[in-house]
């Protein structure tokens, strides 16, 4: 790979740490199975966490639920047609053999299908080391790894990894990457975090305000209740390319960031109470009244042809902007 | 071996190219590269994606002028191609050619780019 | 007040699972009592979700693989799960495809035992008139 690569200090310009001490604890475990050349798969716990599988010291794969894998983004970008996914899926991939039978069934070209691994191993790398860490772990070690290092992961008894990258990724390459996005973040004014921040779409927006087609794509998915990662699951694209997408959208005006997610460590078992509920007296003035059955035949009505936010909680959350940082965050906009 | 890599080599064969640097316009991010790469790299890499946008928010919409295609740039040593792959779809991949123009011009350079093109992801 | 209560339970483990897109709570029968959704039609998913529940507390039985801890329905694009709240209740929960089902058990066993807490004031009303007896509360 890139020979001009050099590994990051994790430090901005400023001199101020861009990256927090979790993402200190990714880069040195990764640092240290690079070394050591390790197989097997690195579990990190925090928000979102995740599992990254190595190979021969570098990454193959990294399954998070904070970011969408390869072939979510193969799917619902459209890039490869459910049916003939499910076709070459059914052949492979229990082989651990789906990337060559995508391939040879000229679906995507081999460069191709590397480079959206790529692109996406990046971005789950950045969701899970660039998120909140607190442990991190070598799980797993395979009791023998294959010789060249290309068989998919799997020589240990696990389950073999879905579209193993080949070859695997530097561990280095992919945290200076994540590196380079935090800091552009933290230098972003307005930021709609990728993980926490909600948009709603403004029904005010200038009508003449040209869209893309893929601005318009997230407008209709912006209805209060996505972020930026939610919007990346349906749509196929990164989560730190959507962050970016509806920063410039939020300000043009086309979006606003109605509510944020609180990000705590996961269930310990010792946390029995949820938090108390926001207080929010303008809730209870619009609140849906209560459901009643209205079909009492319990036939499936057909589905909504577009989403549409829940008007009363949308407009209420747009009078609310911002409600006291319950999470002790800067307010939006000064840093991540 | 990353056939990835070798499809950039590939394109190092055109006459001049100093550098080959395939880039993820979303993102930003370079993706794969080849050649004598500049340690300013990532940066511009991530600024050749903002150019694109750029471009394409006032030639493309500002014009009704279509998809952008290609952005060259002429200095005095170089010319820098920038070629968006599969342009129109969103598909959002850039492919960067660093040439010296003391051994190619624009013209040349730009043909023997846009040859391997469609072959370049295959 | 009691629904407000349930609502901010079940808004909470939306806030805490990355990938859960809605969630509704039921009764054990079907009847939609609280919905925090926006994607899907909660009456008909709180009905199918009672039925769900229903076979495969019978199916756990049959199979004999012990006492039933979740039906966990599995599409191309993403999930349902649904879980019994104390003996007359159900909350069923839909998420996008990078919902981490295992997180997610994990993460719903307090909201579950609160909400059954918060429900057990109710316990015994008939199941006819939910939102009447949650405005009682």
């Amino acid at each position: 790979m890139n020979a001009a690569r050099r590994e990051r200090s994790g430090t901005a310009r400023t001199g101020q740490p861009v990256a927090s001490t979790g993402y200190e604890t990714v880069r040195r475990v990764l640092a240290d199975c690079e070394t050591k050349r390790s197989f097997g798969v690195v579990r990190v716990t925090g928000e979102p966490g995740g599992l990254i599988y190595l190979a021969d010291g570098g990454v193959i794969a990294i399954e998070t639920a904070g970011a969408p894998g390869a072939d979510v983004v193969l799917l619902r970008s459209g890039r490869i047609r459910e049916s003939e996914w499910t076709a070459a899926y059914a052949e492979a991939a229990a082989h651990g053999q789906l990337a060559a039978e995508l391939t040879s069934r000229g679906l995507i070209g081999a460069a191709e299908l590397e480079a959206v691994l790529r692109v996406a191993l990046a971005d789950a790398m950045f969701a899970v080391a660039g998120g909140l860490v607190e442990e991190c772990a070598l799980e797993q070690v395979a009791a023998h790894g294959s010789e060249d290092g290309q068989g998919p992961a799997g020589t240990g008894g696990e389950a073999p990894v879905l579209l193993p990258l080949s070859p695997p990724a530097s561990p280095t390459w992919l945290l200076a990457e994540t590196v380079r996005r935090l800091e552009v973040l933290a230098r972003t004014p307005e930021l709609v975090r990728h993980d926490r921040d909600r948009v709603t779409a403004d029904p005010e927006r200038p009508a003449n305000t040209p869209l893309s087609r893929a601005q318009e794509e997230l407008a209709g998915l912006a209805n209060g209740r996505r972020t930026a990662r939610d919007m990346a699951f349906v749509t196929g694209r990164g989560v730190y390319a959507l962050s970016l997408e509806l920063t410039r959208m939020n300000r043009a005006g086309l979006v606003a960031i109605t509510s944020r997610r609180a990000i705590r460590p996961p269930a310990d078992g010792t946390r029995k109470q949820a938090p108390a509920p926001k207080s929010q007296p303008a809730a209870e003035a619009s609140q849906p009244p209560l459901p009643r059955r209205s079909n009492p035949g319990r036939q499936p009505r057909p589905g909504p042809a577009e989403i549409a936010p829940p008007p009363s909680s949308a407009l209420h959350r747009l009078l609310k902007l911002f409600p006291a940082a319950t999470d002790g965050d800067a307010e939006a906009g000064t840093g991540s | 071996m990353s056939v990835l890599d070798e499809s950039l080599r590939e394109v190092l064969r055109i006459d001049g190219a100093r550098a080959a640097v395939l880039i993820d316009a979303a993102t930003g991010m370079i993706v794969a590269s080849a050649g004598d790469l500049s340690a300013g790299l990532p940066q511009a890499a991530a600024s050749m994606a903002d150019e694109v946008r750029a471009v394409a928010g006032t030639h493309g919409l500002a014009f009704a002028a279509g998809a952008v295609e290609e952005i060259a740039a002429l200095t005095e040593q170089r010319c820098h191609l920038l070629e968006v792959l599969d342009p129109g779809t969103g598909a959002d991949l850039l492919l960067f050619v660093d040439v010296d123009r003391s051994l190619t011009n624009v013209a040349l350079a730009g043909l023997q780019v846009r040859q391997l093109l469609p072959g370049l992801l295959g | 007040m009691a629904g407000e209560a349930l609502l901010a339970e079940m808004e909470a483990l939306r806030d805490r699972v990355s990938g859960i897109t809605d969630t509704a709570l039921a009764t054990r029968d079907g009847l939609l009592m609280k919905a925090d959704t926006a994607d899907v039609d909660p009456d008909n998913i709180a009905a199918m979700a009672s039925a769900m529940l229903s076979v495969a507390r019978t199916m756990a039985a049959e199979a004999r693989r012990g006492s039933l801890q979740e039906a966990t329905t599995r599409g191309s694009g993403g999930y349902i799960a649904t879980y019994a709240v104390g003996a007359t209740a159900l909350l069923v929960v839909v998420g996008d495809t990078g919902l981490d089902l295992a997180q997610l058990y994990r993460e719903s066993r307090a909201t579950v035992e609160n909400l059954r807490r918060l429900l057990g004031s109710t316990a015994g009303q008939a199941s006819l008139a939910p939102a009447a007896s949650l405005l009682a509360a």
